[in-house]
């Protein structure tokens, strides 16, 4: 189990993540998400044991990462900037790989490059992005490490490639219990993948909890007000309205379904209709709410 | 890709840069050296028509000397100038142009960051600068009058010839490291700590050498020369061939029997090290003895080189 304790990390004397706290079991998919700026990348550098925090611990399996080759073994970790070393080419960086990470498998890694297609004989420097994050993803998930920590992953990657990763990991998460924490902007493939979120603004967690808390945490609606209320009317601070359509007001509300629901229509909207909302719809919302 | 190619051109560039400035080094080296040559030859031949030859003869080494000493003076010089242009690169390119995520990448991997430098200093403590510490000491007594006995041999001959034989096994170890790191590890970041280690080595033969100068002849002090201008060839040609990613990736060092062979290679060193210190007395026990110590030394560089793999 990964655990995150009260982690916090600091550049400069400036702080970079506080009070971080996150618990991963083995076969879970965390997803961390934020604005730019918000720490995911520091957080997730602290996870794979490139920096040390400053504050509180990272544990697998009770164990510290920082410094610590034998826990680094279980840990693989894709950098949203995959800088290899340019000169090597895929099959020498393969050959370090397999040097350091005692479980690397090159049949493992042969097997997902028949999905991938990239050509072994040639140089990391001449690799395009998108080529460079195929590398680095097979590279870790071929490492058959406990743990995979992922920084915006899908940067870079085609349509075709989008599906292929998903599908892996996916795979690798049923099969082989890998435990996962994914930082990504691509807010639909994280609703897709992920079993946990944590929301991070500022350095500091704004929400954490599973997708389906976060999923039934925010409602949205479409409702018409009687009376001759306007949307501007709607004062209520639990009600947040997003748009209107004629008569058709849309706006999102937190807190327990059923309870708003009857609370809507004591409040005169008619008309009431449930909405299909998507992650992104409710980061948005709470990044707001949590930040006025 | 635009970055990709801007790292390459950066690489070429670099490397074009240091290929020149060695060239330079090397070239200002023998020409000042020839023209130092020349100014003795000149300035004796017109001290022979002023002051005649017995007089030449008494002030003056003989041609061959006069050229010989030069050209030592003048290695030994650039040597330590090409390594100070090697070093002072591999710092830039690894501060300067690689930063932080060379570092970044380094740290992701599965090494202790602390036990590959620890154990490189503590070995070149132990193997470089203690022996030199006491060689410099042996000889200062010795020079002062102050010769040491035991069981009636003479120490201080007996340790400067010990360790100097001891600097040899660390020249030999100091390559391994070095080769085992330029295979093992990334190349630009953790190069810099044998090309430090090789420094080391070569600046403590140096001064051995130049410290013992009046004690050998030409012809041994050449031999400790070639030993001497070995190293930097070596860091040199390692830093080159860090380049080649064949090498990089799998690597001379790699290979078992090779290993070995430098295992033996050291251990038959160490050996011969001791059956031929007059500091004991010979027989059975000093046999066994040697090969006991010979052995754990042994073993402990193995463990180090070899072992780290698994580190």
């Amino acid at each position: 189990m990964l655990k995150v304790l009260n982690a916090g990390k600091d550049y400069n004397k400036v702080m970079a993540v506080e009070n971080m706290d996150i618990t991963v079991n083995r076969g879970e998919i965390h997803g961390i998400i934020g604005s730019n700026g918000a720490g995911k990348t520091t957080l997730l550098k602290c996870l794979a044991g490139i920096y040390r925090t400053d504050r509180g611990k990272i544990l697998y399996d009770d164990r510290e990462i920082y410094d610590m080759p034998e826990v680094k073994q279980k840990v693989a970790y894709v950098s949203d900037n995959q800088e290899f070393i340019s000169i090597y080419s895929i099959a020498g960086i393969i050959r370090l790989y397999e040097n350091f990470y005692e479980d690397f498998s090159v049949i493992k890694f042969d097997e997902l490059n028949k999905k991938f297609q990239l050509n072994k004989k040639k140089t990391i420097g001449n690799l395009s992005k998108g080529q460079k994050t195929k590398l680095a993803f097979m590279l870790a998930i071929a490492q058959r490490a406990e743990y995979l920590i992922m920084d915006e992953p899908e940067s870079g990657l085609d349509a075709e490639s989008r599906k292929y990763f998903k599908d892996i990991l996916i795979d690798e998460v049923e099969k082989r219990e890998l435990g996962v924490v994914i930082s990504s902007h691509n807010l639909s493939g994280i609703e897709q993948i992920c079993d946990s979120l944590t929301i991070m603004e500022k350095g500091k967690m704004i929400w954490q909890g599973t997708l389906d808390e976060l999923m039934e945490s925010v409602q949205k609606w479409q409702a018409v007000w009687k009376d001759g209320k306007t949307p501007e009317s709607i004062t209520d601070p639990r009600i947040s309205v997003c748009g209107q359509i004629g008569r058709l007001t849309e706006f999102y509300t937190m807190g327990n379904r059923d309870e708003n629901l009857k609370r809507l229509s004591e409040c005169g909207a008619e008309e009431l209709e449930g909405k299909q909302i998507t992650l992104e719809e409710i980061y948005c919302l709470i990044k707001k709410e949590k930040t006025k | 890709m635009e970055e990709c190619k801007r790292l390459f051109k950066r690489d070429k560039i670099f490397l074009l840069c240091l290929s020149g400035a060695v060239v330079f080094i090397l070239l200002a080296g023998f020409i000042n050296g020839w023209r130092l040559v020349r100014q003795l030859l000149e300035m004796k031949a017109s001290f022979m028509e002023i002051h005649g030859e017995a007089f030449v003869e008494e002030f003056f080494s003989d041609d061959g000397m006069i050229f010989s000493e030069i050209l030592e003076y003048a290695c030994i010089s650039m040597m330590k100038w090409i390594f100070a242009v090697v070093l002072l690169a591999q710092i830039l390119k690894w501060g300067v142009l690689e930063g932080r995520r060379g570092r970044e990448f380094a740290n992701q991997l599965p090494l202790k960051s602390a036990g590959y430098v620890t154990y490189d200093y503590i070995l070149g403590i132990l193997f470089l600068w203690i022996p030199i510490a006491v060689e410099f000491v042996a000889v200062m007594l010795l020079s002062k009058g102050y010769g040491l006995t035991f069981m009636g041999k003479d120490v201080n001959e007996n340790c400067v010839e010990i360790i100097k034989e001891l600097i040899l096994v660390s020249f030999l170890y100091s390559l391994l490291v070095l080769s085992k790191k330029i295979t093992r590890y990334i190349p630009g970041i953790f190069l810099t700590v044998p090309v430090v280690f090789g420094i080391g080595v070569i600046l403590g033969w140096d001064i051995s050498v130049f410290w013992d100068l009046g004690r050998y002849s030409p012809g041994e002090r050449s031999g400790y020369l070639l030993l001497a201008a070995s190293v930097p060839v070596l860091v040199a040609l390692s830093y080159w061939c860090d380049k080649k990613r064949d090498i990089a990736g799998n690597g001379l060092f790699y290979f078992k029997p090779v290993h070995f062979l430098m295992m033996a290679a050291i251990f038959a060193e160490l050996f011969y090290i001791f059956l031929n210190s007059e500091i004991i007395q010979r027989g059975m026990a000093a046999n066994v003895v040697g090969v006991l110590i010979a052995g754990t030394v042994t073993a402990g560089v193995h463990y180090l080189t070899w072992g780290e793999r698994s580190r």
